[in-house]
């Protein structure tokens, strides 16, 4: 089985229809939901001691560990591309599991933001246009988690899983299954 | 949780078990996973460590797993030391170990000499095969339900201890909330077992009705009988219908912890492990462990346990535990 290790229930929601659209076996996957990136983050979290007796017994034989990049202006630590990838490493080196371990991080073309940017970067270039200028017209700062609400979760824009940003994810998630 | 109760076992060279340990079991345990990763040899394990209490309960306990195995009811009556020390011989070589008692079996061949080794708790035991007297002796508390479920013999001595706890009356509640055609329970005729229904008069044998009946009342008897000891139920949702598995969660947890019985069962069903999580949840039982086996890469076998908190998370999160 693999375990994929998230940040927040969203996460979840997508993989588990991303799964089912490049036809991966999602009942293969073990998800620890960990509320949060902080959390994910925490070593001494209970969901890594389930993780290890998970590896341990065999029930675990490969893990990917996914975080949003967030933006390297929030405050907060471990918050940017690349305070995530630093950080995801030296988790994974500081875990020493004896399985293979890999990460993903949710962006967008920018190398910022979170699942829902994501998202919103596979759209095509007149949607993308036409939430930004809602935006300006708004003029209040909407976030991509709105956006995404908005236009994806009402189904106005269908996903197209085969644009090309989905394309290291989807290698990602290929070889946790090979 | 209550001292008599299994809280480790460690399982050496037992059927498909070569070195295997599992803890943190709690008052009510459900096991899962795929088929022939050894659920009802672990159940038949932890019987056979609990029932060593001395050489009689032991082999006893050891001979009475291949009769159920092999639905061997039609022998029963035929008996024989011959059968009984063949079945006892299956299992040349038994090591299990609990928090309650430690139980070793060997059997030794050297020079056309045939002995027995026996060692529980740590005093040893070593019999000429010969010699070996075979007498069957069971422990009244200690019961296990195979998934062919109970004889009308069985059921009878089961009933017997609802009606010694005076229990009868909670009995036909729950058979009633079961099927509300169902008026009455009895054992009549010495081993009997009928129900009446709103629709006649006249009591009916119970093997006239579904399977499911019979399973729901085996069990709720069996808890009753296990007062202040173990239950084991192989294939916990055989003939039940869905609607019904809460209901019978919900019963095995009060009596269980009414007479103080600590229950091991298994189950391919993700709906009944589905009702064990909702019903836990809605009792505020904690007192429960979800038990996963599986195989590692060597194709040794392993187990998860999962403790209350950690099996709803897993429910939660629509996880696959039945197995890997």
């Amino acid at each position: 089985m693999v375990a994929i290790l998230y940040e927040g229930i969203s996460d979840k929601a997508f993989f588990n229809s991303i799964l089912e659209e490049y036809n991966l076996p999602k009942e293969e996957v073990i998800f620890y939901g960990f509320e949060g990136k902080d959390n994910l983050f925490k070593i001494s979290h209970s969901n890594y001691n389930y993780l290890e007796s998970d590896i341990d017994v065999g029930r675990v034989t490969k893990v990917l560990l996914v975080v949003d990049a967030d933006n390297e202006k929030d405050p907060n630590p471990h918050r940017g591309f690349e305070a995530s990838k630093t950080k995801l490493e030296e988790t994974i080196s500081d875990l020493n599991f004896d399985v293979p371990l890999y990460y993903y991080i949710m962006c967008d073309e920018k190398n910022e933001g979170n699942l829902e940017s994501f998202l919103l970067s596979v759209l095509e270039n007149d949607q993308k246009e036409c939430i930004n200028k809602f935006r300006e017209c708004y003029k209040y700062d909407l976030t991509d988690k709105w956006a995404y609400n908005t236009f994806y979760k009402q189904k106005k824009y269908p996903f197209d899983y085969s644009h090309q940003n989905f394309i290291p994810l989807k290698n990602t998630l290929t070889k946790l299954f090979t | 949780m209550s001292k008599h109760f299994l809280s480790s076992i460690e399982i050496i060279d037992f059927k498909c078990f070569k070195k295997f340990n599992a803890k943190n079991f709690k008052r009510i345990n459900l096991i899962s996973g795929k088929n022939n990763v050894g659920k009802t040899a672990f159940m038949e394990a932890i019987y056979i460590n609990l029932n060593s209490l001395d050489i009689e309960t032991s082999t006893s306990a050891m001979a009475s797993m291949p009769f159920s195995r092999n639905n061997l009811e039609f022998i029963t009556n035929t008996y024989s030391e011959k059968v009984e020390k063949e079945y006892l011989e299956k299992n040349d070589s038994i090591h299990i170990e609990s928090n309650i008692i430690k139980n070793k079996f060997h059997i030794k061949s050297q020079n056309g000499k045939k002995e027995y080794e026996f060692v529980l708790n740590d005093i040893q035991y070593i019999i000429n095969s010969n010699e070996f007297s075979f007498n069957e002796k069971n422990i009244d508390n200690i019961n296990f339900i195979d998934n062919f479920g109970l004889s009308n013999s069985e059921l009878k001595d089961y009933f017997e201890s609802v009606q010694k706890l005076d229990k009868e009356e909670s009995l036909y509640n729950y058979i009633n909330s079961f099927d509300s055609t169902i008026l009455n329970f009895k054992v009549l005729g010495g081993n009997k077992a009928v129900c009446k229904t709103v629709f006649s008069d006249e009591y009916r044998d119970i093997n006239e009705f579904g399977d499911g009946l019979k399973h729901y009342i085996s069990i709720i008897c069996c808890v009753y009988a296990c007062k202040d000891g173990y239950l084991f139920i192989d294939e916990i949702d055989n003939g039940i219908h869905y609607t019904q598995l809460e209901r019978l969660w919900e019963i095995i947890f009060t009596i269980s912890k009414e007479v103080n019985c600590q229950v091991f069962a298994t189950t391919h069903s993700r709906e009944m492990i589905n009702a064990y999580a909702k019903v836990s949840q809605k009792l505020d039982e904690e007192d429960i462990s979800f038990i996963e086996l599986g195989r590692n890469k060597e194709n040794e076998i392993k187990a998860i346990t999962m403790n209350y908190d950690r099996f709803q998370t897993e429910i939660k999160n629509g996880n696959e535990i039945r197995g890997w």
